[in-house]
Parts: C-alpha cells; sequence; structure tokens
C-alpha cells in the first residue's frame, strides 16, 4: 500500500476503464469473449476477496453462492417470466440467507483453517447434490435457457457480445468502489483485525463471529449476482457447472494469484489466468492443457511468491523505493 | 461497591487448579498489582475477566454487573481492557489503524475512530509514528501501540499482562510515568507483573497468587516483607 | 442390505489406505497434500498400461508401483513441496492442488477422457460367502489394504526409521537435535505416503473404472475419512475410512445413489460438531 500515491493510482484507474471503455472497437469478438471472462472471474474473485481475503477465513464453496444466483435468476425467469434483473436479487437474498447459515454453522462450530476449508467445500457439494436430485430444476441436467432476441430487460444480447461486456465493465467496477469504500469502513478495520489477530481483536470489542458471518454473507450475496451473469450469458447452467468444488477453484485462484486482500489482486490475477488458459484451449485445443497452465502458474505463485502478484510488485516497488528516500516519504 | 469484585473464583484445567478460590477487590481509582511466581495463574485471573477463559465457579462483578462468562468483546464494552503478555499487534496494519481500530469500538464512524486515535497515540507518545507498519515497531513502541489500541475503545479499567517484560530500567520508568497519567486521567489500573522495579513504586495495593491461591494482599511495602511471599518467591520455585 | 454393509466395509478399508498416505504426510510435516488422489489416478493408469500393454496382473503391478511411486514422491517433495513447509496452510492447499490441477489434465490430454476398465478374469471374479455376491477383487483389495496399514503400523512402532519419523512429527527441533536428519526424513515420508497412493491406485484398478478425474472423488471423500477418523494416526485413517464407507453404502442404498455425496458430506459435517478431533483424534 505503500508504493503508489492515492493520486497516481486514481489515475492509474482511470486510464485502465478508458483503455476497457474502448477495448470493444479495436478487439475480434474472441478477444472481447475473453474480456467478459476474465471480467467475470474479476467480479468473482472480488466478491471472494471481500469475503474471504479480508478475513482471512477461505471459502472453498464458492461456487454454492454462484450457483445460487444462477439458479434463482433462470428458474424465476423460465417458470414466471421475471426479468433476470430482479431475478438476481431474489438470488442475492437466497445466497445471502445460505451464506449466513454456512458462516454460522462453520464459525460455530469454531472451524480453524483446514477444517473450516473442507467444511465450505462439503456444505456446498451437499447443495449440489441436493440439485441434482431436484427434478423441478432440471436435476443433473439443469436448465437451458431460451434465446430471445437482444433486450436489456430480459438481459441477452445476442448479435454482438457489446451489452455483456459493458455490464460486466460496469459490475466490477461497482464492486471495486464497493471494496474500497468498506475497506474504509469500520466493517474494513474489523474484518482486517480478525484476519490479523482474532483474539486481540476481540479484546477491542469486536463481535468476531457476527463479523465473520456478515462478510460471508455479503460474499455471497455479491456472488450470486455474478452467478445471474453467467447464467446470462452462457445460456445454460447445470449443478456440475456453477456448484462445483472447480468453479469454486476458478473463483479463488485468480485472487491468490493476484494477491488476496487487495483490491486489485483478484483483476490483476483473473487477467493473467484466464486469457492464457483461453487461449491456450484455442490454439492448443482440447481441455486439459489450459486448466495444466492454470495449475502450474496458480503452484508457482503459491511456492514462490506466496502474497500475490500485487504483493510482487509491491515489494519490489518498495525495495526501489527506499533507495530513493525522498520520493518514497513523499 | 469497588469497581472489580472477583469472589472465589476457580478454574481448572484437567487436574490442574489454575485459580483457587480468590478474592480480592480493585477500586476506582487504584493501581492494583499482581504478582507471583511463574505459573501462579495471573494470566488465567485476566483471561476469566476479560471472557476468554470460563470460570468453573466463582463470580467477577465489573461496575455492578456480573460479567461472568461473558464474551472478551463484550467484557469490552462494558469497559475493561487488556495488553497480551506476549505482545499482539495488528501485523497488516499501520499504527494509527490499529488504534482506529481499538476506537471503534465506540463509534461507527471511521473519521470519529481517526480523531480519537490520534489523541491517543499523543498521549501514550506514539504520535510521530502513525504510519509506521506494526510489525516494525521496536518492542517498547510495540507495547505502547497495544496499550493505546486498548485506551482508544474509552476503558474504565484496563488490565496490563507483564508489560515490563523485556525492558530496560529506561523504558521502565517511561511506562511508570504513562502509568500515572493514564491514572491520572480517570482509569483504573490492574498491573500483572513479574519485574519488581515496575509494581513497587506505581501500585497502591498488591495481591500475590501462588499455585492459584491468594497468599498475600496489601500495599507494596508489606507484601515484600511477608514470609509467604518471599518464600514462594525464592523457595520452592 | 447384508450385501450392502459388507461392501460398504470392503471399499471403506480401501479409503482407509489413500487416507493413510495423506495422514502420514499431515501427521509428520503438516503440510496437505491434495494431489495425493491425483497420484492415484496415475497409478492406476500405470496399473491399467502395465496390464494393457505387458499383460501384468493388476496385483503384481503393486510391486512396480511401490517404488515408482515412492521415488516420485521422494523427489516432488525435495523439490517443490520443501518449499511448502513454513507455509501457510492455504496455501499449501492451492499449490498441491494446482499440483493436482496439471496431473489431472494432463491425463486428460493424454488418455482422454475415456474409462477404461481392467478385464480379465481375475477382476471379473465373485465369491459367494452366505448368500452374499462378494467382488474376489473387492475382497483382496480390501485385505491388501489393512495388510498395508498394517504394515505401516508396524514399521512406524518397530523400526528405527519408524521411531525417527514419530519423533520428527512430535518436534522438528527436537528431532534435529537428536542427529535426525530431518530433510530426509520428510522426504521419506512423502515418498511412503505417495507410494501408499500407488498401491491404492493399483489395488482400486481392479474393481473400479480408470479415467483422469477419478482422483477428484477420491479427494474430497480422502480428506472427509481423515478428519472423521482424525488427523495424523494410522488407526484413526482405518476408522475414518470403515465409519466413510458404511455411511456411503447404507446411505446410498436408503436414499439412491445420487445422494452418496451428500451423505458422507453431511456425515463429516455431524462429525465435526460433535466429535471435532474425529473418531481417534487428538493428535494435532
Amino acid at each position: 500500500m505503500v508504493a503508489f500515491q492515492m493520486s497516481q493510482r486514481r489515475l492509474l484507474f482511470i486510464i485502465l476503464v478508458a483503455v476497457a471503455l474502448l477495448l470493444p472497437a479495436v478487439v475480434t469478438p474472441f478477444i472481447l469473449h475473453v474480456a467478459i471472462m476474465v471480467g467475470l472471474f474479476a467480479y468473482l474473485g472480488s466478491a471472494w476477496n471481500l469475503g474471504c481475503g479480508y478475513t482471512g477465513k477461505l471459502s472453498w464453496g464458492h461456487s454454492a453462492f454462484m450457483g445460487l444466483g444462477a439458479y434463482a435468476s433462470t428458474a424465476l425467469y423460465m417458470f414466471y417470466a421475471v426479468t433476470p434483473w430482479i431475478g438476481a436479487i431474489a438470488g442475492m437474498i437466497i445466497a445471502a440467507a445460505f451464506g449466513t447459515l454456512v458462516g454460522v454453522i462453520c464459525f460455530r462450530l469454531g472451524l480453524k483453517g483446514h477444517y473450516f476449508v473442507i467444511a465450505t467445500i462439503a456444505l456446498a457439494e451437499i447443495l449440489r447434490v441436493t440439485f441434482i436430485n431436484w427434478p423441478v430444476v432440471g436435476g443433473a441436467w439443469g436448465l437451458l435457457m431460451p434465446i430471445v432476441r437482444d433486450s436489456l430487460y430480459y438481459f441477452q444480447f445476442h448479435s454482438s457480445r457489446l451489452g455483456y461486456y459493458y455490464i460486466i465493465l460496469a459490475m466490477l467496477v461497482a464492486i471495486l468502489y464497493l471494496e474500497r469504500r468498506i475497506i474504509k469502513s469500520k466493517l474494513g478495520y474489523y474484518f482486517i483485525a480478525i484476519k490479523d489477530d482474532e483474539d486481540m481483536a476481540e479484546s477491542l470489542g469486536i463481535n468476531a463471529f457476527k463479523y465473520k458471518v456478515i462478510a460471508t454473507a455479503i460474499s455471497a450475496a455479491l456472488t450470486a449476482f455474478g452467478g445471474t451473469f453467467y447464467a446470462q450469458y452462457v445460456l445454460y447452467i447445470s449443478p456440475d457447472t456453477v456448484m462445483a468444488v472447480g468453479v469454486s477453484t476458478e473463483i479463488l485462484m485468480g485472487a491468490v494469484v493476484g494477491g488476496m486482500a487487495t483490491i486489485g489482486g483478484p483483476v490483476v490475477g483473473a487477467a493473467i489466468i484466464h486469457p492464457i488458459m483461453e487461449l491456450t484451449r484455442a490454439y492448443v485445443g482440447g481441455r486439459g492443457l489450459d486448466y495444466v497452465v492454470a495449475g502450474l502458474l496458480t503452484v508457482g505463485v503459491a511456492v514462490l511468491r506466496p502474497h500475490g502478484v500485487i504483493g510482487w510488485v509491491e515489494k519490489t516497488f518498495d525495495a526501489f523505493a527506499s533507495y530513493l528516500p525522498e520520493v518514497a516519504r513523499s | 461497591m469497588a469497581l472489580l469484585e472477583v469472589r472465589k473464583l476457580t478454574k481448572r484445567f484437567g487436574g490442574l487448579v489454575a485459580l483457587d478460590d480468590v478474592s480480592f477487590n480493585v477500586e476506582t481509582g487504584e493501581i492494583v498489582g499482581l504478582i507471583g511466581p511463574n505459573g501462579a495463574g495471573k494470566t488465567t485471573l485476566f483471561n476469566c475477566v476479560t471472557g476468554f477463559y470460563e470460570p468453573d465457579s466463582g463470580e467477577i462483578h465489573f461496575d455492578g454487573h456480573n460479567i461472568c462468562g461473558l464474551k472478551p468483546h463484550e467484557t469490552c464494552l462494558k469497559g475493561i481492557a487488556r495488553t497480551f503478555q506476549i505482545v499482539k499487534a495488528f501485523h497488516s496494519m499501520r499504527v494509527m489503524e490499529s488504534v482506529t481500530t481499538g476506537a471503534l469500538a465506540r463509534t461507527g464512524w471511521t473519521q470519529d475512530g481517526e480523531k480519537k486515535a490520534l489523541e491517543t497515540l499523543g498521549f501514550v507518545g506514539l504520535a510521530d509514528k502513525k504510519n509506521v507498519l506494526a510489525g516494525s515497531l521496536t518492542i517498547v513502541d510495540r507495547k505502547r501501540l497495544g496499550l493505546a489500541s486498548a485506551l482508544a475503545t474509552g476503558p474504565k479499567l484496563v488490565l496490563l499482562d507483564e508489560v515490563a517484560a523485556g525492558l530496560n530500567p529506561v523504558e521502565i520508568d517511561d511506562v511508570i510515568r504513562l502509568l500515572r497519567k493514564i491514572r491520572d486521567g480517570g482509569t483504573t489500573l490492574f498491573v500483572v507483573e513479574h519485574v519488581m522495579k515496575l509494581i513497587m513504586p506505581v501500585a497502591d495495593r498488591v495481591a500475590v497468587l501462588h499455585h492459584g491461591k491468594k497468599i498475600a494482599e496489601g500495599s507494596p511495602e508489606e507484601v515484600a516483607r511477608d514470609e509467604a511471599v518471599i518464600e514462594a518467591y525464592l523457595g520452592r520455585e | 442390505m447384508a450385501q450392502v454393509i459388507v461392501s460398504s466395509i470392503l471399499l471403506g478399508g480401501i479409503y482407509a489406505l489413500v487416507a493413510v498416505g495423506f495422514n502420514l504426510i499431515y501427521g509428520v510435516m503438516d503440510v496437505i497434500n491434495c494431489a495425493q488422489a491425483d497420484m492415484m489416478m496415475i497409478a492406476m493408469y500405470v496399473t491399467y498400461w502395465s496390464f494393457a500393454l505387458y499383460g501384468v496382473h493388476p496385483l503384481l503391478a503393486i510391486f512396480i508401483n511401490i517404488p515408482l511411486f515412492f521415488t516420485i514422491g521422494f523427489f516432488a517433495q525435495k523439490l517443490i513441496i520443501d518449499r511448502l513447509l513454513g507455509a501457510p496452510q492455504f496455501i499449501q492447499a492451492v499449490a498441491t492442488i494446482g499440483m493436482g490441477y496439471v496431473i489431472q489434465n494432463m491425463a486428460l490430454l493424454v488418455w482422454k477422457e475415456d474409462y477404461r476398465m481392467i478385464l480379465n478374469p481375475y477382476t471379473e471374479s465373485t465369491l459367494r460367502f452366505t448368500g452374499i455376491n462378494l467382488s474376489v477383487p473387492l475382497l483382496v483389495s480390501y485385505i491388501g489394504s489393512l495388510a498395508v496399514v498394517a504394515a505401516l503400523y508396524v514399521f512406524l512402532k518397530k523400526t528405527d526409521l519408524g521411531v525417527a519419523i514419530r519423533a520428527t512429527s512430535e518436534s522438528r527441533e527436537a528431532a534435529a537435535l537428536m542427529g535426525i536428519n530431518v530433510k530426509r526424513v520428510y522426504a521419506i515420508v512423502f515418498g511412503v505416503g505417495v507410494a501408499c497412493a500407488g498401491i491404492a491406485g493399483a489395488f482400486i484398478s481392479t474393481f473400479y473404472y480408470t479415467y483422469p478425474m477419478v482422483g477428484t472423488a477420491f479427494l474430497l471423500k480422502m480428506f472427509v475419512v481423515v478428519v472423521v477418523g482424525g488427523c495424523g494416526d494410522v488407526l484413526a485413517s482405518v476408522a475414518g475410512g470403515l465409519t466413510i464407507g458404511l455411511a456411503e453404502g447404507v446411505g446410498a442404498f436408503l436414499l439412491g445413489p445420487s445422494w452418496k455425496e451428500a451423505i458422507y458430506q453431511s456425515v463429516f459435517l455431524l462429525v465435526l460438531a460433535l466429535r471435532p478431533q474425529g473418531i481417534f483424534g487428538g493428535g494435532k
């Protein structure tokens, strides 16, 4: 956090957003698709980060929230013709409720370390299996979204993917802004205090249990909205594509590689991993190599630079800046 | 009515009796010391009062309320703050942020919290280091930080756990001055200590724990002359 | 119903074998090896191809797998895992999951998604015993797994190396002070753990499909077995394995096979709630 000045960062951000806004004009549809996926996982990674990176309670079951959001909005649309935008809100509420349940169970039991992680996987798996056995929402076959012509109201855009691109861009900017506001608020202080030292936090009047549950619920709701976007983009959801452990892994990989507990981390991470995966998939062909590469990257980062790319950049910059004391102190 | 009343407190860990029927009071505005050889149960007592442990029997009253069984954050909100024997810090935060976290116990607005944090930092003498990362501080400053964060919660009573450990004589004098300043500001202090040089000049009263039992209580001079105390420190330990 | 119970117990014994390797690594080195199940998957392929290309009987393949996987594990520890030793558990998990990803997807690339099965008179044979049909490979694998687990137990308790390993697991510093080469112990332990996966793979390929994703299914199960039984202890793995095997089998019988995962995950959560250290826990 020492590296860049506030004003420099804001400028950097504005430049990036401007570039992003103009991007569709100069790229092929394939690259646009990659950009949309990067945007989606940057968004999901940020949502995960809010709940997990800052509190230090690392969930591996976030696909459950994504799935709940996707199913809620899709089911409401298919069975009751409710616009996915409102369906998304329903999804967020349901996910927040489930997130609260997960939080209460895990934190009430005082689960630490890997027990917590496995418990989140367990709960997500139970949800996934429940959905597989629930014929109303398609069971293992899932739901296939009926295609309508382009419509903002019904959240589908087919003549070009532009609509999706700008929506995910807006979502990403919004969640980053929200992240920033939360970090600077009492919530943010309390989350980080809990992560650094829960006992000391408690001694300062922080009800760790309450705030961990709140973090989980917020993260769940935001992830669910990402689930709705996914459903509207891919137009097909099933328990194994939106609620599986592998999806949870994809969500958190970006945050881990880019740097947990930083605002830019998940974005950077997603921007590194997903283009590589998509390009590998397209040019080398066949499933498998893309995940190999992603896996190698993740292992590499975890082993060599556990603070992620951003942490690495900051440390390098700090080391560099310490040679220029005047600059560093400004 | 005393600010803190501990009555017949007992705490066991399996077969080990850490606290055995301990009773005493801390009056408002006092500086009370708690001494005793290692393993006497001093930190256990702190942990019971602040809610980190639940006592097996006995009562603890603070400011008229029964606080037995309250969770740690609840005891803080009631007005008890503490420092830890092994100095704890929020390692990814700066000094200012750490103290603000404490201040947020009494307000929801970061701005108010920051204001209070700045005041507290000035009070303990850390104002010039407010942007330093907690991990980069010296031991003395880390203890000051822990104390500042605790003070920022606006407590009526502060429990200090072996604050003098690892400090040189000059630093100990600084701490003595600071403690007196805190007491003069209206906050009661309850200090667990191993270093006599700190306790004797500063405490109004001292209690002595040994093997979980209170074996003496009185002014520092009285306690220093007490036979049982001398034996406990020099004898079988 | 009795059929179901017996089959479940047999399967449980095998879960125990997979978990034992993981437990050993975790107990001694404090490292969570999420790639354990994927290594088992590779072992299954090794066994399969030994059979398909060279006609090697799966049970004999065990003798190929043990040295092969021990070596793999030994060097993997030196190269990769060693760097993870001080890291927070989450990072360890991420790193080993990454490794698992790599292994799994390379297998996918090379061997495609096809399900393969070793088919020879041995693997298809069954035994009738008091009215229950027992699959012979399953039975043999069960006995074999228990034998391996027992051998490990004896090894840890009686041999010098075993004692050294247990000492290191209690306290790294103390062991080093006593002249134990901790780094070598770690490499050996990891090698042994992976070798267990290798043996398990050989056994499992005799009665279950071999395909690249089989690792994931077993991984989650393995975690649950380890937690239910209690971390770090050989006996614990057995207890955990049997419990989960039973829960899975009986539950599937009563509720239907598609509920399998939910059932054992629920058992897992129940154990966490009621007895967090697992049945035999008390280790870490």
